[in-house]
């Protein structure tokens, strides 16, 4: 009984390693199996037939799906290839004319002196990102002339109160 | 190979064009491969080549040399592809379905051994089967890569490899019984 027992759990282990070992076929076909994993597996292998027929039908599947050959028409390549090039002038053109406008307020923010001495530490930040993001440098640019609008308004307005007056 | 890939998408991140033209014709039919695997459409596999290679012009600086070369681009065409198939779903009014094609019984002949019986089964596996072959047999993939695409765990990787290879015997063995 206690023999009988043993013997059952013996092929539960036995089932557990090959069910195991069936898992990682593909990547012994592959070729990517690490060496720890793939001295398992060839161990396995070399003692158990039944997983030895699993082996050849991974190998039957893999002869076939590598057999089948598939790759873009060549003259289609080269044209897909010519599309993606001129978008990406187009989007570098693009890029440019945008760098151009940013550089131009920049420049119109550094012919305000006042503007320039009240936000300094925030136009020497804007220097600092303009070649690194220039969506961020336009943001900056147009907060900065914002706050010198609004800031010009309220002296406008004070001027005006104490003109009244 | 890798090192060479490695080399030419760090060239391209400088903006080096002849390099990045040597990467397109190295990577090309290996995606165009893998998007084969999941979608017929001709024009919709060209419009996601177009869009994964403008973005790999793009994002070159992004790479971080943890996953291949070839991972990374295929990572990138496979998110493309979802983008794309999401966008198809919603314009037909109809929910995302990938799976584009179902599995079959019909097309078995009687011997098991038969190459031309395995093709024929393999071309009756449904798209996510198909692209799992094709990343681990045809791209040479470890489970870790495939798992990382496919953004599914490791285990589910084994698993499913293991399944297709059931069912394909399993209707193979139906088919013998004829």
């Amino acid at each position: 009984m206690i023999l009988e027992s043993s013997l059952i759990t013996e092929v539960k282990i036995n089932m557990k390693q090959c069910e195991d070992i069936r898992l990682l076929l593909p990547w012994l076909v592959n070729g990517t199996l690490q060496s720890d994993d793939k001295y398992q597996v060839l161990s396995h292998l070399s003692c158990c037939s039944e997983c030895r027929r699993e082996l050849a039908d991974v190998i039957s599947i893999y002869n076939s799906v590598v057999s089948e050959k598939v790759s873009i028409d060549s003259a289609k390549s080269d044209e897909l290839f010519t599309l993606i090039t001129s978008q990406i002038n187009k989007a570098s053109i693009e890029e440019n004319d945008e760098q151009k406008i940013v550089r131009d307020m920049l420049q119109n923010l550094g012919e305000l002196p006042l503007i320039t001495l009240v936000f300094k530490p925030a136009i020497d930040k804007i220097h600092t990102v303009f070649d690194k993001n220039l969506k961020e440098t336009k943001d900056a640019v147009v907060s900065v002339l914002n706050q010198a609008k609004a800031i010009g308004s309220i002296y406008a307005k004070l001027l005006y109160v104490l003109a009244a007056q | 190979m890798e090192d060479r890939l490695k080399y030419l998408l760090a060239e391209t991140s400088k903006g080096d064009m002849d390099s990045f033209a040597i990467l397109y014709k190295e990577l090309v039919n290996i995606i165009y491969g893998y998007l084969k695997s999941r979608l017929d459409m001709e024009d919709t596999i060209q419009d996601i080549l177009q869009d994964t290679f403008m973005a790999v012009w793009k994002n070159s600086h992004l790479y971080n040399g943890q996953a291949s070369v070839v991972s990374w681009v295929v990572s990138i065409a496979r998110n493309k592809m979802m983008d794309a198939l999401r966008r198809k779903y919603k314009h037909e009014n109809a929910s995302v379905k990938i799976n584009e094609l179902t599995i079959s019984t019909d097309d078995f002949t009687e011997d098991l051994t038969d190459k031309l019986v395995l093709k024929g089964a393999l071309k009756q596996l449904n798209a996510d089967s198909k692209e799992l072959l094709y990343l681990v047999y045809n791209m040479g993939l470890s489970y870790k890569e495939t798992a990382s695409i496919l953004e599914i765990p490791e285990g589910t990787v084994k698993s499913r490899m293991y399944s297709i290879k059931n069912d394909l015997r399993k209707q193979l063995d139906y088919r013998g019984e004829d």
